[in-house]
């Protein structure tokens, strides 16, 4: 199914009132995972919920294969039909599990005869054989999720919507739920939605990826192109580019230079003016000296903090002030255990960092 | 053997006044308690799940009727069903019948309002799960009930106390009749005046035994500790 929003608006009533989506468009071409990645309160469940048409949005359209489906008027209750939404918590009826995917089932019309097929497919997959015919105050919350799920595709829409499917599962379960995922996503029947803050499992799964930020979609495209390519600085900062900094594209003929408070730094740019610039901190390298590179940027300083990253060692400094470049900035550098001690690093030790000037990302406010 | 003894002889020795007292008691105020169920659910699953202007203001409405003495209703009540009232062609004056429809009248506000409570219990959530699984209201209405059933039998159980304990409502429309519409209150009422303590004790001890049973069934219909695995 095509599904395109256009403007969608929702505000929740104060005091004081909250804008949580602003003027969103959104355009999903047909079947396939598409992830709709979002720090917590970026208003993904809300977007989600318009979209099963469970509530109307106060400005724009929602269309279904052309159809206009919503709109501040009200949702087309048919259309709710060709949508359904798996919580991000468990939502089931007081019985067992069997009896809230029949419960699902019959709503929709189904008729007797074919609901145990409709299930059956997802019993293995999503682990459920042991909790079938368990009452769902005796099961875990996560196996309550499952079973959600199961239900949610059980009632094969041609949308289907899922918020955070893993989250707070154990690792086993979050990886039984992937998998069904990813085989709905491989037959491409389903237009699948997937909400999620997790980065890794939007890589793993969507094919297509859209950043929701300050009630919008700041980016969407391809996974890889959004994930690798950042263009908002809300999505830089989401995806953790480091030394972040807010200036001004400058143009000197033969190259550009971005400007800042005590910030001059060699950058490669197709424009010039306000914006922003990421320098990610595994592009900057850590010397004892002015290194002698062919990198364009280097920056003196004092060492402030050292801190374990992961695999990773980040290396915090503070540049020193001199003159004309301004006041002192604070740069991180990512750099492995090895070089730390072959180095010596410590707090409060000179240090000098570099890095090229393509390495610095330009992102819009 | 005093008063007291001989109300226990008379329960003991199952004495027939006691028992058609007691049987046509309980079926009025069961007949009554449903009446109020019937009437009840729909008005809450309406007040409690549906949006439409005036809901606060039907929900206000069914609070205070809460309130309405119980004989300002047997006044109605029989005001309607009585000779010259618009049902009085059909003769339900000093009936068991008179007496469920009152008793049914009075405890529906109560019952209501509990039930109202009851689905206000229910996570919104699932009934959008319920709206979600692509079922009309009347699948979500169902959602609700199943998920609010222990609490909406525990409200039936509520209006069937009130109504076993009324008294002055149930004479007005009722009569008194022995053997046909005398109920266990009533019966107390008019054996006390009489100075006939016995039965009058009798009836009391099994209204209070009725009363103290329904009270346990209530405490084990209250929604236990979660327990649930994590």
């Amino acid at each position: 199914m095509r599904v395109h929003a256009d403007g969608l608006g929702r505000t929740f009533a104060g005091p004081p009132p909250r804008r949580v989506l602003d003027r969103l468009s959104l355009e999903l071409p047909g079947p396939g995972v598409h992830a709709v990645l979002g720090a917590n309160g970026s208003g993904k469940t809300t977007l989600l919920r318009l979209l099963a048409l469970l509530d109307a949005p106060d400005a724009g359209e929602l269309r279904f294969d052309g159809e206009r489906v919503a709109g501040p008027g009200g949702v087309s209750r048919a259309a709710r039909r060709r949508a359904t939404l798996v919580f991000d918590r468990p939502t089931l009826l007081r019985g067992t599990v069997r009896w809230n995917v029949e419960f699902a089932l019959r709503a929709r019309g189904v008729p007797t005869a074919g609901r145990a097929a409709r299930l059956e497919p997802w019993i293995e997959p999503l682990g459920l054989e042991r909790i079938l015919d368990a009452r769902v105050d005796r099961i875990s919350a996560g196996e309550a999720r499952r079973a959600a799920l199961a239900r949610g595709l059980a009632l094969d829409t041609e949308l289907l919507l899922l918020d955070e499917p893993t989250a707070n599962l154990d690792p086993l379960s979050a990886g039984l739920v992937e998998r069904a995922i990813a085989g709905l996503g491989a037959r491409r029947e389903t237009t699948v939605v997937l909400a999620t803050h997790d980065l890794a499992q939007a890589r793993r799964l969507a094919g297509q990826v859209h950043f929701l930020a300050e009630g919008r979609i700041a980016q969407g495209g391809e996974a890889a192109g959004v994930l690798d390519a950042p263009r908002s600085v809300a999505l830089a900062e989401f995806l953790g580019v480091e030394n972040l900094f807010r200036g001004t594209v400058e143009d000197r003929g033969d190259h550009q230079r971005f400007v800042a408070p005590g910030i001059d730094w060699a950058v490669i740019a197709e424009r010039t003016g306000a914006c922003w610039a990421g320098l990610p901190a595994r592009d900057v390298l850590v010397a004892r000296e002015r290194p002698a590179s062919s990198a364009m940027n280097a920056a003196a300083g004092t060492i402030d903090r050292i801190e374990e990253r992961g695999p990773m060692v980040l290396v915090e400094l503070t540049t020193a002030a001199e003159g004309d470049a301004g006041p002192s900035v604070r740069l991180s550098a990512a750099v492995t255990r090895a070089t730390v001690q072959t180095m010596g690093l410590a707090p409060g030790q000179p240090a000098w960092l570099a890095w090229k000037a393509a390495s610095v990302r330009l992102f819009d406010g | 053997m005093g008063p007291f003894g001989r109300a226990l002889e008379l329960i003991g020795t199952l004495d027939a006044r006691v028992l058609e007292v007691v049987g046509l008691s309980l079926g009025v105020s069961t007949a009554a308690a449903l009446l109020a169920v019937l009437l009840g659910l729909p008005t809450a699953l309406a007040l409690g799940l549906g949006r439409f202007r005036g809901r606060r203001a039907v929900r206000a409405v069914v609070r205070a009727l809460m309130m309405v003495p119980a004989v300002l209703i047997g006044l109605l009540a029989y005001l309607v069903l009585g000779r010259g009232g618009p049902l009085g062609a059909l003769e339900l004056l000093y009936t068991p019948t008179a007496i469920v429809l009152a008793q049914g009248l009075l405890a529906w506000p109560l019952v209501t309002a509990l039930f109202l409570a009851a689905f206000e219990q229910v996570d919104p959530l699932l009934l959008d799960a319920a709206r979600t699984a692509g079922g009309g209201p009347l699948w979500v209405a169902r959602a609700a009930v199943r998920q609010a059933a222990p609490a909406l039998f525990a409200a039936g159980l509520t209006g069937f106390a009130r109504v076993l304990g009324e008294t002055g409502m149930t004479m007005m429309v009722g009569g008194n009749i022995v053997g046909e519409t005398r109920t266990m209150t009533t019966a107390i009422a008019t054996e006390t005046m009489r100075g006939a303590f016995e039965l009058a004790l009798a009836l009391g001890l099994v209204l209070l035994v009725l009363s103290l049973a329904v009270n346990v069934a209530l405490l084990f219909l209250e929604p236990k500790t979660d327990a649930r695995a994590r």
